[in-house]
């Protein structure tokens, strides 16, 4: 267990302290498009228009950095082999699978301050939504992370491996009620489908954005937690160094 | 140290390891040795424990691959066909972080690390980011990891591929070390040359199969021939023991008078002693892309 965890502890410095301090060019890159959002809803709708923004943003964030393991992940299988040689050494497939998933927290971390430092300031949080927030995104993180490196697996050829992201990324966030409330669905819990929209219901609640019943929360939490097991479940399925 | 009994591995219908046995001791430098298509990488890839064999047994550092392969990759390193070390990273960096992978205490790292890169002529540039750096030197970076990280066994696929004359040899050097520290090195290369200066030990692959194995100097010896003449441009009446497109290829033990005779014809013709690059183009034909 030790070993693991400091195998988790060298990849996601490695991959993700590292190019954070190094190429922070990427980090301006994944940032972009939410904020692009925040600033378009503050000037269209002010405050309330701006809790929306760095709700979703932070939603994004965790989501879309979740994702990008499908790059990182392939491109260390397939481009550079740096997977092949951690195959001929002591590291468990998890605490790479995990170690991968950390270091996308990592990169994401800064954004994520920000994000949460603004809703602070503005007096969005109560004690108990902070928490429930809190709890939220780290279930979001495993169950799109876990997800990212199960895709990874699957994927053959480079070029799919910069594309795919984007497009779920997209999806996550635009398809589920991340910016926008899950009230406009014919049915609420409709909202819980996607990891994403559990977690815009989540966080829209915790921060008194919508109320929404009890029963739509709850399903929330369940559908969220299932997500975060399931991709837990998959990844250690996945995450096998040898092929047949 | 590695002993491979009966192994085969099968993709779909076709065969890409085919009954292959050879076995070797420990502290000795094993190259395999064939064209592209002759299954060096898949068998790599079975012995460092990421690939299943179809049949057959492996052993490597006395561990059978299919059963004991955790106890196996606590022996091992390798370095990829076509690899290359993470980008961002400085060369420090990256040996500092697989040495901190492979187990060691962060103070260990540090030292093996700094030894690593000076032995790989690397310390110049120990601080630079590694995509800066060209792919010679790249290559250098992942030999010093798997140099720092001392092991019973290391498996390098074509590391030398792509280098120029200095990065090759300054590998050599590092192969030559390791083989020096008792490690067993298992090296697959195109370049014939290369395995007949580090190798104690050769198998030479084909479509799959083992063609023949030995230590190269007796492997040398079976060319049918001391000498060996080269011919552009042959004549009707003199047949060669084989032919590249235009290029005859006599194995005589005497070449002066078949020489003379060719030049008379007007024949372009080079006179060599045989070596193990015969003995490939002898068993296997022109080495070339299936």
């Amino acid at each position: 267990m030790k070993k693991l965890l400091r195998d988790m502890l060298v990849i996601g410095w490695l991959n993700g302290w590292v190019p954070l301090v190094r190429s922070w060019i990427w980090l301006v890159a994944n940032s972009v498009t939410p904020l692009s959002f925040l600033i378009v809803l503050a000037v269209y709708a002010g405050e309330a228009g701006l809790r929306w923004g760095l709700l979703g943003g932070l939603i994004w964030t965790v989501a879309s950095n979740g994702i990008s393991l499908i790059g990182d992940a392939t491109f260390y299988r397939l481009e550079i082999k740096f997977q092949q040689m951690l195959v001929a050494a002591p590291v468990s497939p998890i605490a790479y699978a995990l170690g991968l998933a950390l270091s996308s927290f990592i990169f994401a971390a800064p954004a994520v301050a920000f994000y949460v430092g603004y809703l602070a300031a503005l007096g969005a949080f109560t004690a108990t939504g902070a928490v429930l927030l809190g709890i939220s995104m780290v279930l979001l993180w495993i169950s799109t992370a876990g997800l990212g490196f199960a895709i990874s697996t699957a994927i053959s050829q480079m070029r799919y491996a910069w594309a795919v992201p984007g497009i779920l990324a997209a999806i996550l966030s635009a398809m589920a009620p991340v910016y926008w409330p899950a009230t406009v669905l014919p049915d609420e819990l409709l909202g819980a489908l996607l990891p994403t929209g559990a977690a815009g219901v989540i966080g829209q609640a915790a921060l008194g954005l919508v109320h929404y019943g009890v029963h739509v929360v709850t399903a929330s939490w369940i559908s969220l937690s299932a997500y975060a097991a399931i991709s837990l479940i998959l990844l250690a399925k996945v995450a096998r160094w040898r092929q047949v | 140290m590695i002993a491979v009994e009966g192994l085969g591995k099968r993709f779909g219908q076709i065969w890409a390891l085919q009954d292959v046995t050879f076995a070797t001791d420990a502290g000795r430098v094993v190259s395999i040795l064939g064209p592209n298509g002759a299954g060096k990488t898949t068998l790599v890839r079975i012995l460092i424990t990421e690939l299943l064999p179809t049949r057959g047994r492996a052993y490597v550092a006395g561990h059978d691959v299919v059963e004991e392969a955790e106890k196996i990759r606590r022996k091992i390193a390798a370095v990829p066909q076509e690899g290359s070390p993470i980008g961002f990273l400085t060369p420090y960096e990256f040996v500092y972080a697989y040495l901190l992978l492979r187990g060691y205490s962060r103070r260990e790292a540090r030292r093996r690390t700094e030894g690593a890169l000076a032995e790989l002529q690397l310390s110049d540039v120990r601080g630079r980011e590694i995509q800066t750096l060209s792919g010679g030197t790249k290559r250098r970076v992942l030999l010093a990891a798997v140099l720092a990280a001392d092991v019973d066994v290391v498996f390098l696929d074509e590391p030398t591929t792509g280098l120029d004359v200095l990065s090759r040899r300054i590998v050599w050097n590092a192969v030559s070390s390791m083989r020096r520290g008792g490690v067993t090195v298992l090296l697959t290369t195109h370049y014939v040359e290369e395995a007949q200066t580090l190798s104690d030990y050769v198998v030479l692959m084909n479509r799959g199969r083992v063609v023949d194995a030995g230590p190269p100097g007796a492997l040398v010896e079976k060319v049918p021939g001391k000498y060996v003449v080269e011919a552009y441009g042959i004549p009707a009446d003199r047949k060669p023991h084989m032919t590249i497109g235009d290029r005859g290829i006599y194995f005589v033990d005497d070449p002066g008078e078949i020489a003379n005779d060719l030049v008379k014809a007007g024949a372009r013709v080079n006179i060599r002693q045989r070596s193990l690059e015969d003995y490939v183009l002898y068993r296997v034909g022109a080495v070339s892309e299936p």
